[in-house]
């Protein structure tokens, strides 16, 4: 599991647990890794359509890692996504799993063993929660006593404690925790690969970005190979191991990381999608943690910011301040350790520093495309 | 009643998905409740002769209708994002429809049934025109000797009972629906 790399895309999230609240996962069981995913020379077209929805889609993901296809609507991502669990099925072209070519199993059997979380939750409304929970369990032939365990043990994984929560019904949840239930749901069987479709969408922006630090502290145990589908491209940023832009026809404008996406954008498609502020954008995946401090200064009158946060974040409080420098601590009330200082220059170094780095230096570059082969 | 469930029930069930097939289902059976009743028990005279076997199957017709129509309302009603998780988890067809599709439209169903009830109920009476069984029985004969003792007596209590079966019918569906449906959808 490429641990390393996720942990710089986790800038805004403490990684120690005892900052958590009552959403704190419990510790996920081991289950299985992911598996890559190839998707060869895929075509989707619908008949009495001159152009085709997906046009000759060639993507290679990664075992664990999290692929972010991102587009305007329309452009064929759902679509793309769908024919990997064959709810759309290809017209052509290939799909393999761990390598085993999925046009060629049970639809039905396969899907079973991939994942699904979509936006609307889809959750069954007349079934209580642990029933919607222990669905796939069932179909797959667990027993009842095994079912039971596995959806106690995954509602204390989305932090909702199953002695108050299995025996409700979804209308009787929050967007938020039908949305937990979701992901729940779709890691049930434990299954190796997830698809999930804009499945943070429906909340509000603060239930979101706790559903996705949350989901990155899962994904980050678990290890499962996930394509996410999302229209917001800082959602992209914030989810990815590596985006793929998508334009019309699901053709992919670029394929990469998140850090390099925003130091060279491919053509004006992708600059259009990064929209403003790529540069501070850049900053908010750079990690305090990653970055050379300085000593601490003498001077005590400065703002102090958490070695959890990012370089955009001290960026912020520098401007808040009206200082060139903040001091990088433990935490921010000033009690914790202090471990140094950064400054405005540093901020800028590090920018140039980072386009002009050699790939093998960024510690993403294991993410590359060849390293799923 | 509980031929024309089975059958209006199928019929939605195997139509609703398509558009084509299902206008063709609740046209037909909309047919069915346009031909007036005592004219349809006549005409079936011709093949089934006088007899419980001709009202029942003139019933089984009349009923169709709201059975079929709200089996496919209900079923083509439930959200489509319920069904593309449920696609999406690896139910098949079958089950889909008869762990999710049919418990979230089955109130819609449930009341097609009610109102297929009762209007059964009071087209039944007219089947002692045709030899069928029934309280419809009790009215006619009133009826026939009408301006006699007790005639118009007769007439009321059939009419009375019928009505008071009608309303027990309903005050059951009504229990039916709150056993049988999910709390979870219930309103």
């Amino acid at each position: 599991m490429p641990d390393t790399a996720l942990d710089s895309r986790i800038s805004s999230e403490p990684t120690t647990s005892d900052s958590a609240t009552s959403l704190a996962p419990a510790a996920v069981p081991a289950g299985t890794g992911g598996a890559t995913i190839q998707l060869l020379d895929v075509t989707k077209s619908y008949p009495g359509q001159v152009a085709p929805a997906v046009d000759h889609i060639t993507l290679e993901i990664a075992a664990g890692e999290i692929v972010v296809l991102v587009g305007p609507s329309g452009c064929g991502k759902t679509t793309t996504m769908k024919m990997i669990n064959r709810l759309i099925e290809p017209t052509s072209g290939q799909i393999l799993i761990g390598g085993t070519d999925v046009l060629k199993l049970d639809a039905d059997e396969h899907r079973r063993n991939v994942g699904y979380v979509i936006q609307q939750t889809g959750l069954f409304p007349h079934m209580r929660i642990a029933e919607n929970i222990g669905l796939v369990p069932r179909m797959l032939g667990w027993s009842k006593r095994r079912t039971a365990d596995r959806v106690e043990e995954l509602l204390e994984v989305v932090g909702l404690p199953p002695g108050e929560y299995a025996r409700r019904y979804p209308r009787e949840l929050s967007g938020g925790q039908q949305q937990r239930v979701g992901v729940a749901r779709a890691l049930a069987a434990d299954p190796p690969v997830m698809l999930m479709d804009e499945p943070f969408g429906a909340t509000d922006p603060i239930t979101r970005d706790r559903l996705q630090n949350e989901f990155l502290r899962l994904q980050r145990e678990m290890g499962k190979t996930i394509v996410f589908v999302t229209h917001d491209f800082d959602e992209a940023l914030k989810m990815g191991d590596r985006i793929a832009v998508l334009g019309p026809q699901s053709v992919i404008a670029q394929f990469d990381t998140p850090e390099a996406i925003l130091a060279a954008p491919a053509n004006d498609y992708v600059s259009s999608f990064i929209g403003s502020g790529g540069q501070l954008k850049r900053l908010g995946l750079m990690p305090l943690r990653d970055a050379d401090l300085r000593p601490v200064p003498a001077r005590k009158d400065l703002s102090q910011i958490t070695i959890d946060a990012s370089l955009h974040d001290a960026l912020d409080l520098m401007l808040e301040s009206g200082q060139d420098k903040v001091l990088v601590a433990a935490d921010e009330s000033g009690e914790g350790e202090v471990f140094g200082s950064i400054r405005l220059d540093d901020l800028m170094a590090a920018i140039a520093d980072d386009s002009a780095d050699d790939p093998s230096d960024d510690p993403t570059a294991k993410l590359d495309p060849s390293a799923g082969s | 009643m509980a031929i024309a469930i089975i059958i209006g029930v199928g019929l939605g069930m195997l139509t609703y998905r398509h558009p084509l097939p299902s206008s063709l289902a609740t046209t037909t059976t909309s047919a069915f409740l346009t031909i007036p009743s005592i004219a349809l028990l006549g005409i079936l005279i011709g093949p089934l002769g006088l007899g419980t076997a001709n009202v029942l199957f003139a019933l089984v017709l009349y009923a169709l209708l709201p059975i079929t129509r709200n089996t496919i309302v209900g079923l083509s009603g439930v959200d489509s994002s319920i069904v593309d998780a449920g696609r999406g988890m690896g139910m098949s067809r079958s089950r889909l429809l008869w762990r999710v599709s049919v418990p979230l439209a089955w109130p819609v169903i449930l009341s097609g049934i009610r109102v297929s009830t009762q209007m059964i109920i009071g087209i039944a009476a007219i089947g002692a025109y045709v030899s069928g069984p029934g309280l419809g029985n009790e009215i006619f004969h009133g009826l026939a000797r009408f301006g006699a003792v007790n005639s118009l007596n007769q007439v009321l209590i059939g009419t009375g009972a019928i009505v008071i079966i009608a309303l027990l019918f309903d005050l059951a569906y009504i229990v039916i629906d709150r056993l049988t449906t999910s709390r979870g959808i219930r309103a």
